[in-house]
């Protein structure tokens, strides 16, 4: 209220209603006043003028000898007396009022003391009866609440409030009156500045003055607002469903304030505590191209890989923009794609390797035993011409198995049950675990998968032979499976030495092996089964603490 | 000097009722802003409303004149009588709050879905309150006039203006100004029994004062019931005209809907009759004193008595204080008055009518238009009032009872129907109409219009429904 349009048109207006009604009033009263005064003072003046006539005949009555002294002077004295309050100073100097004699001392008025104040007004008349040598003295006192003014002027004091108060309450409607709607536009406008629901404004829609066209055009500027606001919520919608509809993470890098996320982002770092750490530290250099990176970190032992972008926007460097996309099953499928053709390459190049050593090799074997049966060795020569055969059927196994891999194996996909083909294969392989001190286990689990029989136990013999192999001091070998609808995933866990990354890269490859005894060739042949059987094989290893194979087929056959 | 005095205090009060009244302006954007004060009324201003409200310039100048002229046992056709309507008030307080309404007459559209009920109250109201708004007017004019020694127009015009205003700014102004107007009655009535005493030359002067009663005794004089006791019929109808009046009274009703809580209304009425008892107990002092300072004034009038002690018989500059007094306890009765008149002639009769429904603002602004016309009709009756409007005052209330008693608190605690509400309403208007036209007119302050009405109208509302037929709410 205090700063409101209301008072600042209250104020001034009560000023310039008031201020004429208290100035009529005043000089009403003033002027009342005076004329009273005045009045008061000639009746006065003109009762001493009339008592010096009075006095003046006597005086000539006296010298004429019709009056004696003494009785004119007591005739004039008594015609003092009768008036109230009025003094006579005789000859003598003797001060007497209402026939009585008068200390003089203690008249203020006559000592020249008695002052006039703001309320009261004193004033001696005075007039000397010349031929007495006496002197007359009326002391008048005038004031504004006092004798007749107040009954005089009681109707100008009346009137004055009267229309002071409804000069007052006019000007409080009327300031009322024209202060609301501007109350109302101010009303609307913070609404409006708010934000919220806006109600209607309380102007009538037919007013034609500036406060109507203020009106007017303040509604039409809520309604282009508020349409400008839908179809600007259709936009943000729109974009939002967008970028909460898309796989890829965005981020919205702003200096001096928090980033924003999309759903996708806030999803992928709410499962990855890594990525989120990485996105969160991340700072992006001062350019306009965009960059591109590979993240790649373990998550539950998993290696997961996401491309992430980034690039400064608006050209002040103070807000980029960063995306980030998980493309670990792409990544994989890569690597997949790139082993198979390695594989395929090495698996060529063997094949003629072999097919070139085979022919010479079997010369030199049918030579070596046409040379023990057509010549008389020692027993020391046969024993070396002995190793010899041996080590060309050695050789011809590897030549052997190196043209098994290289060459294609057809699969005859059946349903399997997975529980018996491992049950049979922990008969066959229980002797070798003991001898090994390793703990085979089998979690059951009544699954049936959609592989050739021959196919999965020569997968599994593989990789229980390679487990059991890790495990030079014992330990425990699980074998487990589990799926979803679709596909079912064999576990093949062991609790020995591990692999580093390095090595889990290389695992596949022929003729990569760690062990002196091995031929390089055993996962080889598993991943090529695996694939050939519609399969995906996978491996998550701890260094020091165990290995654990995926074999994922499919189910059903429709899915192969 | 006096009339200086007087002019000095009346200034000073138009400029505290000037700056109180404009705050109302700022608060009323929506109906229950302006009729009911929000329903936000806390404690004080609610007590202050409604004990500025009870007591108008009738009670404050008729009452001393009246135990002045009859001595203690007036108070039972008076002071006890509306008392007693009191004891309705708590009744109603508890029920009528939890409706969510604007007016009165809005109850009875809501309790018994009669539009026709809510009209014809709304028109009772108009009417009844017209007339005693008229009534305010005229005794105020009349003291003032005297006092002021200003011609009764002019008098008269004077609370025009000052009612306008206050009802200008609906109820948050009326209850604004009403907290000063219940402190000037309040310390007016104080003040005034505190002088009177004073002027009697304190309270032993009293006791030994009662001898000098003129030609009644003491005994005869202060005795609770006059010699040969009270007729029963005169108590009967004062009970039935003034205590029904009051317990079915909207001002009160609009007092009990405008607390900010039902808890708040309850204990303003609890509050309010102590100090309604302070207020007639100074009262009745003043009157008591009066007549021990001049026992033997003569009046045609009693209302003119406690002027006359104030300018004549007291000689101090405190008296101002008493005249202000008046003067509050009548633009206090009368800008409530005015306000339900008005809320009743647009929300309850030409709304309802018009079956247009209208933005809040718009019926505001049309109830101040009205309020206006009321007002400049009410005024131009009390310059020339028709001969008989005086009397005819004394059966407002006895009105009010017999049209709305039985609709209000049967509806609030029994289930009977619309028709038994119009059936009460309509009947017992109807047989007040022959009540007065057939009771002669002497006899009538024993016999009054509203004892057989109030009892056609009882029977009309518990004749099919209601009691007879055991349907009282379970409270």
């Amino acid at each position: 209220m205090r700063h409101s349009i209301e008072r600042k048109i209250l104020v001034p207006f009560l000023i310039i209603v008031l201020l004429p009604s208290f100035i009529i009033g005043a000089v009403s009263m003033w002027s009342s006043y005076q004329s009273d005064k005045q009045f008061k003072q000639a009746t006065a003046s003109e009762h001493l003028k009339s008592l010096d006539r009075y006095a003046e005949n006597l005086a000539n009555r006296v010298q004429n000898g019709t009056m004696s002294e003494g009785d004119a002077k007591a005739l004039i004295k008594m015609m003092i007396y009768e008036t109230n309050g009025l003094y006579v100073e005789d000859e003598k100097g003797e001060l007497t009022s209402d026939g009585e004699v008068t200390n003089s001392a203690e008249l203020d008025w006559y000592n020249g003391e008695a002052e006039s104040s703001w309320f009261v007004e004193r004033k001696v008349l005075i007039e000397q009866l010349e031929d007495w040598n006496w002197t007359l003295y009326s002391p008048i006192e005038f004031s504004f609440y006092s004798g007749s003014l107040p009954d005089i002027q009681k109707y100008t004091l009346l009137i004055s409030i009267f229309t002071g108060i409804i000069a007052v309450q006019f000007t409080i409607i009327l300031s009322y009156n024209l202060s609301k709607p501007i109350k109302n536009l101010a009303d609307f406008c913070k609404q409006i500045a708010l934000g919220g629901q806006v109600k209607d404004l309380d102007i009538k829609e037919t007013r034609k003055d500036e406060i109507g066209v203020l009106s007017t055009s303040l509604k039409e500027m809520v309604q282009t607002l508020d349409e400008r606001n839908i179809q600007i919520d259709k936009i943000k919608q729109l974009n939002e469903t967008i970028l909460n509809s898309v796989h890829v993470g965005m981020v919205l890098i702003t200096k001096g304030s928090e980033s924003v996320y999309n759903k996708a982002a806030h999803k992928m770092m709410n499962n990855d505590a890594i990525l989120e750490r990485r996105v969160k530290q991340f700072t992006i250099h001062e350019t306009s191209k965009r960059e591109e990176e590979i993240w790649d970190h373990k998550v539950n032992e998993e290696k997961v890989y996401y491309a992430v972008n980034y690039m400064v926007i608006g050209g002040s460097g103070k807000r980029s923009i960063m995306t980030f996309e998980d493309i670990t099953h792409r990544r994989k499928l890569e690597l997949r794609v790139e082993r198979m053709s390695r594989l395929a390459s090495l698996g060529e190049m063997a094949s003629g390797i072999a097919h070139e050593i085979r022919n010479p090799l079997a010369g030199i074997k049918a030579t070596t035993e046409l040379l023990i049966r057509r010549l008389e060795l020692s027993d020391d020569q046969l024993t070396l011409t002995e190793n010899m055969l041996l080590d060309i059927d050695r050789l011809n196994k590897i030549i052997t198995n190196t043209l098994q891999f290289s060459s294609p194996m057809n699969a005859a996909p059946t349903v399997v049950r997975v529980d018996d083909v491992v049950r049979s294969l922990f008969v066959v392989m229980e002797r070798i675990a003991n001898e090994k001190n390793v703990r085979l286990h089998q979690v059951e689990s009544n699954a049936e998968l959609m592989v050739d029989r021959d196919h999965l136990r020569q997968i599994l013999l593989n990789l229980m032979i390679n487990g059991m192999s890790a495990m030079p001091e014992g330990g425990d070998l699980t074998i487990d499976c589990h799926g979803s609808e679709n596909d079912r995933t064999i576990t093949i866990t062991d609790t020995g030495i591990g692999m580093s990354d390095d090595v889990i890269e290389k695992i596949f490859d022929p003729f990569y092996t760690t062990r002196a005894e091995g031929t390089g060739l055993g996962l080889s042949i598993v991943h090529q089964l695996v694939v050939q059987n519609n399969g995906e094989i996978d491996v998550r290893s701890t260094p020091g603490k165990g290995t654990t194979f995926y074999l994922t087929f499919p189910s059903r056959e429709e899915e192969i | 000097m006096d009339e200086l005095l007087y002019l000095g205090v009346f200034l000073l009060y138009t400029i505290v009722i000037l700056i109180l009244g404009k705050h109302g302006f700022d608060k009323t954007d929506e109906l229950k802003g302006y009729f009911l004060a929000g329903r936000n009324l806390s404690l004080f201003p609610s007590i202050a409303s409604f004990c500025a409200t009870w007591f108008s310039a009738a009670s404050l100048l008729g009452l001393p004149g009246l135990i002045y002229e009859g001595g203690v046992s007036v108070l039972w056709t008076t002071a006890i009588a509306w008392l007693l309507g009191i004891v309705g008030l708590f009744f109603l307080s508890s029920k009528l709050y939890t409706y969510n309404v604007v007016t009165v007459p809005e109850f009875f559209l809501i309790r018994y879905q009669s539009k026709l009920l809510q009209v014809w109250i709304g028109i009772v109201l108009s009417i009844s309150y017209l007339l005693y708004v008229v009534i305010q007017i005229r005794g105020f004019g009349i003291v003032v006039s005297e006092m002021l020694e200003v011609p009764y127009m002019v008098s008269v015009f004077l609370i025009y203006i000052f009612v306008l205003y206050t009802t200008f700014g609906g109820l948050h102004s009326v209850a604004r100004t009403d907290i000063f107007h219940f402190c000037l009655i309040v310390f007016g009535t104080i003040l005034g029994a505190i002088l009177v005493v004073n002027e009697i030359g304190g309270v032993s002067r009293v006791v030994t004062g009662f001898a000098s009663f003129g030609d009644r005794g003491a005994d005869a004089y202060l005795a609770l019931f006059p010699e040969g006791g009270l007729p029963f019929w005169t108590l009967l109808s004062a009970f039935f005209s003034l205590g029904l009046g009051v317990a079915a009274n909207p001002q009160y009703a609009v007092r009990i809907l405008s607390s900010r809580s039902k808890h708040v209304a309850l204990k303003m009425i609890f509050l309010s009759t102590f100090f309604l008892v302070l207020i007639y107990f100074s009262i009745f002092v003043i009157g008591i004193g009066s007549r021990i300072l001049d026992p033997d004034l003569q009046f045609t009038n009693t209302d003119e008595i406690y002027p006359y002690i104030i300018t004549y018989l007291l000689q101090t500059p405190w008296k101002g204080i008493l005249l202000i007094s008046v003067v509050a306890a009548a633009i206090s009765t009368a800008n409530s008055q005015l306000l339900i008149m008005a809320s009743s002639f647009v929300y309850d009769i030409t709304l309802p009518i018009r079956k247009q429904k209208s933005h809040d603002s718009k019926i505001i602004s049309w109830t101040r238009w009205v309020i206006f016309v009321f007002a400049t009709l009410a005024l131009l009756i009390a310059f020339t009032p028709p001969k008989g409007i005086v009397q005819f005052s004394g059966h407002v209330w006895g009105i009010i009872a017999v049209s709305l008693f039985f609709p209000l608190y049967g509806g609030l605690y029994t289930k009977a129907s619309r028709k038994n509400a119009l059936l009460s309403t309509f009947g017992g208007c109807l047989a007040y109409v022959l009540a007065f036209l057939l009771i002669p007119k002497e006899i009538q302050p024993a016999y009054h219009p509203v004892l057989p009405s109030i009892v056609v109208a009882g029977f009309l509302f518990f004749l099919k429904g209601g009691r007879f037929n055991a349907s009282f709410y379970r409270t």
